[in-house]
């Protein structure tokens, strides 16, 4: 595995600590921690949105310095917010992840891919939340970035769902690129991270692989519950 | 866009500006077997400026009204119904009438300052990317205290035909105006229609949110700032000249999204083109209006463009309640 992405003094006054990160190609990187616990402070730092300090270097080049032509084969970003103002038909959404420049058959293996191909022609504002979550993730991955950064792509989705996301983000992992995105729900960061962040009041407080960084002490001091085979997660005093 | 559709808007343009010069065209032809000197005075010195200036400045409306329509994602706000086309007018009023400068320049600084000042109350109000109800309120004030202002600047104006005079600003009229001042607003027009076109692909990425946009390398406030910059600088000379004209900036846009595919950056173009023919016809409803007296352009515009704004605030009700 080859250095995709390398992330030095990040840091947003009062959201998120001084940060130091480095994601592998070939990797899936799953980011948990409770609300507010500065997961979308971090991916808006290595992704250089809005404001806040540090350097992120993509193969050698420092993202803050790269031109939107270049940034779009280099990395993508997936807001949180699915809230689209304009009603485009939803290919045409997709191709804006192109840039503009018309990449016909990248589009329809994006949306082929998540599935997403019959309904590919309708307008926005007539889909369903899981039908437009599927068509803002294909905006993501259509340029086939080296890095993919993704803010709760499962969010508001039903279970059958939310695998299916992180089956599409192993597949883009196996093709080489580093994926990294918080998730909520610490059964699927388990079973599909090769590498899962905890972060706690703006730092990471645990890296490594899920036995390690979800190890059931660290659970109950960062989130405050534990697992119980009959009942599920429940709480405990931390 | 498709090829068809661009040869669709320049054949418009074309009709409309030639309609512009032809109509209205009683008497033309018994001038050209009578007196083709005055013919060609009245195409030229009479006709031509007024052509020149609608085309101007219902391009400048149309085009910075996708623009900010794109910016602040929201197909309610354009120059007139945020208040900037009436801070530009009072710019243009308090300079000509209370500081004594009524030379084109003069007005011209003060249209562009007006306008500045609106557009930065409207952005300190309501934000970017803030909600229909928001937008409207911000820009309901604004052009109401513009208003009130303009009237109280004109009250204490030492002429006493001061509101006459100064109905043009706040109707807006394209009668006599010359060649010189058609060159007068052509150069910070273009200039301005340029920088907004040039930011086509930025406006389009914000369609996926602001966050999005930035992560492709957009920076969000230069952004901005250009917007505001271009649409100060050209709406705020052609209302100089022009005086204050509603609902172009709102409706072009409208019927340019409908030939981008929804697309509202790159929108920007042809809502210029759009917006340019939308003045000129106007203007042609002006002048063949029954003779003796000619009505205010803004007044043909907005009675136009009025039904557009109420089916859009309809459609919105709609959508809400559904």
């Amino acid at each position: 595995m080859s250095t995709a992405l390398t992330a030095r003094g990040l840091v947003l006054a009062g959201r998120l600590e001084r940060t130091d990160l480095t994601l592998e190609s070939g990797s899936l990187t799953l980011l948990v921690g409770p609300n507010g616990a500065g997961k979308t402070s971090l991916l808006h730092r290595l992704a250089d949105i809005g404001e806040g300090e540090g350097m992120t270097m993509l193969g050698g080049e420092a993202l803050q310095r790269m031109p939107p032509a270049r940034r779009i084969s280099q990395i993508a970003f997936l807001p949180a917010n699915r809230e689209i103002a304009w009603p485009l038909v939803a290919r045409d959404l997709v191709a804006l992840g192109s840039g503009g420049r018309a990449n016909p058959a990248a589009i329809e293996e994006a949306l082929a891919s998540l599935d997403a191909l019959q309904f590919a022609d309708r307008r926005l504002d007539q889909l369903s939340t899981g039908e437009r979550a599927r068509i803002l993730l294909a905006r993501a991955l259509v340029a086939r970035p080296a890095v993919l950064l993704l803010d709760e792509p499962a969010a508001h989705l039903d279970p059958a769902r939310q695998i299916a996301i992180f089956e599409r983000l192993r597949i883009e992992a196996d093709r080489g690129a580093a994926v990294l995105a918080s998730v909520h729900d610490l059964a699927l960061a388990r079973n599909f991270a090769d590498r899962i962040l905890v972060m706690q009041q703006g730092a990471i407080i645990a890296d490594g692989p899920a036995q390690v960084a979800l190890a059931p002490e660290i659970v109950a001091t960062v989130f405050g519950v534990a697992w119980n085979d009959g009942k599920g997660w429940i709480r405990v005093s931390a | 866009m498709t090829r068809k559709a661009w040869l669709l808007i320049g054949v418009g343009l074309l009709m409309a500006a030639l309609a512009s010069l032809v109509f209205p065209a009683t008497g033309l032809a018994d001038l050209f077997r009578r007196d083709q000197a005055l013919l060609w005075a009245i195409l030229i010195e009479v006709r031509l400026p007024r052509m020149v200036l609608a085309l101007l400045y219902g391009a400048m409306l149309g085009g910075s009204g996708a623009a900010i329509q794109a910016l602040f994602a929201n197909p309610l706000a354009s120059p007139d119904i945020t208040g900037t086309t009436a801070g530009a007018a009072l710019g243009s009023v308090v300079t000509a009438y209370l500081l004594g400068f009524a030379s084109p320049v003069g007005l011209a600084i003060g249209g562009v300052a007006g306008a500045a000042l609106a557009l930065v109350i409207l952005m300190a109000l309501a934000g970017t990317n803030s909600d229909s109800a928001t937008l409207l309120l911000a820009g309901v004030a604004i052009s109401a205290v513009a208003g009130a202002a303009t009237a109280l600047a004109l009250a204490l104006a030492p002429s006493p035909f001061a509101f006459y005079e100064a109905y043009d600003w706040m109707m807006g009229s394209l009668v006599d105006r010359s060649l010189p001042q058609a060159g007068f607003v052509a150069g910070p027009v273009v200039v301005a229609l340029v920088m907004l076109a040039r930011k086509a692909p930025a406006l389009d990425a914000l369609v996926l949110g602001e966050e999005t946009a930035a992560a492709m390398g957009h920076s969000i406030i230069a952004l901005r700032r250009q917007i505001v910059i271009a649409t100060t600088i050209g709406v705020g000379m052609a209302v100089a000249v022009c005086g204050a004209v509603g609902f172009i900036g709102l409706v072009a846009p409208i019927f340019a999204r409908a030939l981008t595919r929804g697309h509202p950056g790159r929108a920007v173009l042809p809502a210029a083109a759009v917006g340019a023919i939308l003045l000129c016809l106007a203007d042609l409803v002006v002048r063949c209006s029954p003779a003796g007296r000619q009505l205010p352009i803004g007044v043909v515009t907005a009675l136009l463009g009025a039904p557009f704004f109420l089916a859009l605030v309809l459609r919105m009700r709609l959508e809400w309640r559904a």
